[in-house]
């Protein structure tokens, strides 16, 4: 399997903090891997970094995506090579209606791929079809991007943004935070539709209870900055069971 | 129609009037010139020159009119006129145009003394008045609709020149009026623009005014929209200020019957060195009329903006409700953006509030727009056509309003920002 995402030695300071400390991580296409850890751990740095996100600039490391380096990209430029970061917190846009916000997406990404614009028709029948299989209401997308949105709705909006998008890596930062029972199930429906032999993903999460609906052939645990354990599905359940205390020691 | 209430522009012009002596003289040769009234000329020295000491004038460019000299511009050139028209996809048969002040093809002129009370005690609203003794004339009868494109564009030989075009409307009672103004002219020179559109509106008449500046970049604009509302009548006017080097619009309600309603929303925008003056006065002078401002500002470079709202309310006005909001977003920290709201209330049941904010674009937006693929500069567009949306969203026409968004698109483009 050709390697899609190479993290070597990555370190980044944030407000004068270390926060990630030498991560080393590689991720195959057709791979699914989840991060855990525990609070403060450095994962939404590591989300953000990998986004391209101004203040989170690494001081030390490299990042190769599909053999491009990942660094020397801007946020729209990853996206549009291929990455996706689900947010853990949707951003409200007030003024900018759902529908405007897919479409300048979708067509700023085609641009920069090389490939023509959408028509009108086109992207109204595909935009449909995506929400209907997240089961949100067409009305929906005529409000201004997650401005009085449930919780639950924002993380809809963000599986409805990555099925338009259709990335090689998508990183889900926390997607089932937040979440009820019913809206779950819909989301990892949602991811699990996106995998295949050319994609990745990379699952961010606190507790192992999106990994009962997204399976993840490996799964890392992140401590103070670092991955500490590598392992397979199982390992997800065992930290479920016995918490972080044991790797948060490890790495101190 | 108290002087008192006027005291932004009369209690300090006394004082104001004796130290601008002689930058009135200037004027004095324009005046006879034109063959204005004594009358007016009293006025105009009364009132004096517009100082910064004058509360109404503190943020304008005062020294543009004391300093400088102008000469009234000459008709301007029909070539000239035809190619800015087009510019502006404007058609000529179907529009009112005013070049250098003078009415066109003499569609609707006529001899317009200010209606409006506030007119008489604005200087240069009188300077107009007398400089320009006839104005376009648009009358709306009873029970009509009327949609016209009013264009008033200064196109001066050389700089230094001035026009002063005057623009009077009747909407008589339960008629309606649909009417757009455009303010543009000579990109390179340096001219002044000083119209004033003076309208009445009758007996629950209601008009629907979209103006939009867009000067020369060396171009001093100083305009005034006053509007008399009668009982029950409907004012809903849109400003979009998008160029010139100093631009000064004024917007003067004053209701003189009960029930009336002023909704009153501006966007302006500046970059470069633009110097942007927005003033309001609202006037509430008879009971239960209903006042809404909603003011958005844009600015970078070196830009500066004031927004000056104020709302007055008569002992007698019970059950006014005025409501006022303003905001501006600095694009970059060397802009600057002012804001003063000013109430005075003599009445004891009224609804008054006001709100003004300065800021930045968020981060957090921005970040997100991009981490979906679109580019910086795109995204910096976006979220500025958002801003500047609340109140474009007020002009009920849609491809109006869609031309307008597309406006400050190509603004924000022309900055070096968005596709």
């Amino acid at each position: 399997m050709t390697v899609m995402l190479e993290i070597k030695n990555l370190h980044t300071t944030v407000g004068g903090r270390e926060i990630l400390n030498g991560v080393n991580l590689t991720i195959r296409a057709g791979e699914v891997h989840a991060i855990m850890g525990p609070n403060g751990s450095g994962k939404s740095t590591l989300s953000y970094v990998l986004a391209g996100r101004d203040g989170y600039t690494p001081t030390q490391g490299s990042v190769t995506f599909q053999g491009r380096d990942l660094l020397a990209l801007d946020p729209a430029e990853r996206a549009a090579a291929g990455i996706f970061l689900g947010f853990q917190y949707p951003v409200e846009i007030p003024g900018i209606s759902t529908m405007n916000f897919l479409r300048t997406a979708l067509n700023a990404v085609r641009k920069a791929r090389g490939e023509a614009e959408l028509s009108a028709a086109d992207f109204l029948k595909l935009v449909r079809e995506k929400a209907k299989t997240l089961d949100m209401d067409p009305e929906m997308l005529k409000r201004s991007v997650n401005v009085g949105f449930s919780g639950g709705e924002k993380k809809r909006n963000e599986m409805l943004q990555m099925a338009m998008l259709q990335p090689r890596l998508a990183i889900l930062d926390e997607t089932d935070s937040g979440l009820d029972i019913d809206a779950l199930k819909v989301v990892s429906h949602g991811i699990n539709a996106l995998r295949g032999p050319e994609r990745s993903l990379l699952m961010i999460t606190h507790y192992q209870r999106l990994l009962d609906y997204v399976v993840p052939d490996v799964v890392h645990v992140l401590a103070k900055g670092r991955i500490v354990k590598t392992g397979g599905k199982e390992l997800a359940l065992e930290l479920e069971r016995e918490g972080y205390a044991p790797y948060v020691g490890e790495a101190a | 129609m108290s002087a008192k209430r006027r005291n932004g522009f009369q209690m300090k012009t006394m004082a104001a009037s004796t130290t601008n002596d002689d930058k009135l003289a200037h004027y004095r040769a324009a005046f006879e010139h034109a063959q204005a009234s004594e009358t007016l000329w009293r006025r105009f020295v009364e009132l004096g020159l517009p100082a910064r000491a004058q509360e109404a004038w503190h943020y304008a460019d005062v020294g543009a009119f004391s300093r400088e000299s102008w000469a009234m511009a000459a008709p301007a050139d029909g070539a000239a006129v035809r190619s800015l028209l087009s510019e502006l996809a404007l058609d000529p048969a179907t529009s009112l145009v005013l070049a250098n002040g003078r009415v066109l093809d003499d569609k609707g002129v006529g001899s317009a003394a200010a209606g409006a009370a506030a007119l008489h005690a604005h200087s240069l609203a009188t300077l107009n008045e007398a400089l320009t003794p006839r104005a376009a004339v648009i009358t709306i009868a009873a029970g009509e609709t009327k949609t016209l494109t009013v264009a008033s564009l200064t196109l001066p030989a050389g700089d230094g020149e001035m026009a002063h075009p005057r623009i009077a409307i009747k909407v008589a009672a339960g008629a309606r009026a649909d009417l757009r103004f455009i303010f543009a002219g000579s990109a390179g020179k340096r001219y002044w623009s000083n119209p004033v559109v003076d309208i009445t509106l009758g007996e629950g008449a209601e008009a629907r005014l979209v103006s939009m500046a867009r000067e020369g970049e060396q171009a001093l604009h100083t305009g005034v929209i006053a509007a008399t509302v009668e009982r029950r009548a409907r004012l809903i006017l849109t400003e979009l200020i998008l160029g010139g080097r100093s631009i000064r619009r004024e917007t003067l309600v004053d209701f003189i019957g009960e029930d009336g309603a002023a909704d009153l929303a501006g966007a302006y925008l500046g970059g470069g060195e633009t110097r942007i003056d927005v003033r309001s006065e609202v006037s509430h002078l008879s009971p239960r009329c209903r006042s809404r401002q909603l003011y958005r500002g844009v600015l970078d470079d070196k830009a500066f903006a004031a927004f000056q709202g104020r709302v007055y309310v008569a002992p007698h006005a019970q059950g006014s409700d005025a409501a006022q909001s303003t905001r501006s977003l600095l694009l970059q920290r060397t802009a600057e953006a002012a804001a003063k709201p000013e109430l005075e209330i003599h009445a004891d049941d009224v609804k008054c509030s006001h709100g003004a904010t300065v800021g930045e674009l968020d981060p957090d937006m921005l970040f997100y727009l991009e981490a979906r693929g679109v580019p910086p500069a795109e995204a910096r567009s976006m979220l500025v056509k958002a801003f500047i949306g609340e109140v474009l969203e007020t002009i009920a026409d849609e491809s109006l309003r869609e031309r307008n968004i597309d406006r400050v698109g190509r603004w924000m483009t022309g900055r070096g920002e968005g596709a």
